[in-house]
């Protein structure tokens, strides 16, 4: 019984949503990604989840810690730990402190469906486009807090700082300056990626954090 | 309706069914909310929703929940946490014997009832323990490793 009740609810609030969708679809003109039903076409507090935009795919807290959000799913390839390495490789910050939303399609950007092994080749790949994007961004954001050029700087351990050592600001803070700490950026396809002969994380086997709650 | 009283990872529950042939799974995962094993063939043929019955690994897709009365339960949750993982446990998750996980819980109770049984087996002897839990995503040979690695714990 409780169940029936539940579904007839679902079914109306459905068509009051569909509702809302053709009026949004009117006014608005373009066709929003994911969360069609609201609105604004943002998930979790505002954040966009359109796929041409960075802040669709990271938020970076104010410790420093890293929230990467994709659209492909882990159904247990290991594409979590995969993509937290491809981020974190890009962005300069450990694996450790980056932790992965996937297929949540309240949050996520829309990357389409997992399978076919799209995972990494396009799911991963638009993530390390848009955190190669980001890390343009926090340098260009490090250079004007520290006073120096871009050129001179890298990002370490989650810490923009000089390459010849010196004054240094990690990314949490560096975010302070943006409205709302976002990028308000589109990822940029060609902004410039590591060499591969130069990843120190991505290649690495890494523990899967989804294993222990498995075994358990 | 019958009540049926046994233990489950060592605290005494009890449960009401109609049907005394209820799987003994479905009590476990319905009115119980333990969800380690898992509902694979429900023919007892793959070994996903095994459990421990005392001892033994069991089929708890087809065991009635009457035959569990009066007896001890344990399931994955039973033997360890994340956090303070049963030896077995450990050695999977070392391996990283897992894929999607539909068969790990399974995998481990086969692997616990062998080891309780045969505590040093050859590899012979767990690939023949472990021939009835199958995989899916092809993980066999990761938790094989983490058989013989926990045999050696």
């Amino acid at each position: 019984m409780d169940i029936e009740t539940d579904a007839s609810l679902s079914r109306r609030d459905l068509l009051k949503a569909g509702g809302a969708l053709v009026v949004s679809f009117a006014f608005g003109g373009t066709p929003l990604p994911a969360r069609a039903q609201t609105a604004s076409g943002t998930g979790e507090a505002g954040k966009p989840l359109d796929p041409t935009e960075v802040d669709s795919f990271l938020v970076i807290h104010p410790d420093g810690s890293v929230t990467v959000y994709t659209g492909k799913v882990d159904v247990g390839t290991g594409m979590r730990i995969a993509v937290a390495q491809m981020a974190a490789e890009e962005l300069g910050v450990a694996t450790e402190r980056i932790s992965i939303v996937d297929g949540d399609t309240g949050r996520c950007p829309n990357q389409g469906g997992t399978g076919g092994s799209t995972g990494l080749t396009r799911g991963g790949t638009a993530v390390r486009q848009a955190a190669a994007t980001a890390r343009q961004a926090l340098l260009a954001l490090g250079a004007e807090r520290l006073g120096r050029p871009v050129s001179d700087l890298t990002i370490v351990n989650g810490v923009v700082r000089p390459v010849a050592g010196g004054r240094s600001i990690g990314i949490g803070p560096l975010l302070e300056a943006t409205k709302f700490r976002r990028f308000s950026l589109k990822v940029d396809p060609k902004a410039p990626l590591t060499d591969p002969s130069r990843y120190t994380i991505v290649g690495k086997p890494l523990p899967r954090p989804d294993v222990p709650a498995k075994c358990t | 309706m019958a009540t049926y009283t046994f233990r489950l990872n060592g605290r005494s529950v009890s449960v009401d069914a109609w049907d005394p042939d209820e799987p003994l799974l479905y009590a476990l995962r319905g009115a119980l909310g333990v969800h380690g094993p898992k509902l694979g063939c429900g023919l007892g043929q793959c070994g996903a929703c095994a459990v421990l019955i005392d001892k033994q690994a069991a089929r708890a897709c087809v065991i009635p929940v009457s035959a569990a009365a009066g007896r001890h339960i344990t399931t994955v949750e039973g033997l360890g946490t994340p956090e303070r993982p049963d030896p077995v446990q450990a050695a999977f998750i070392a391996e990283q014997a897992a894929q999607c996980g539909y068969c790990t819980s399974g995998m481990i109770i086969a692997a616990k009832a062998l080891l309780a049984r045969t505590p040093k087996p050859t590899l012979d002897q767990a690939k023949q323990a472990m021939d009835g839990n199958l995989c899916r995503c092809g993980a066999h040979t990761r938790i094989l490793r983490a058989v013989m690695r926990a045999s050696q714990a």
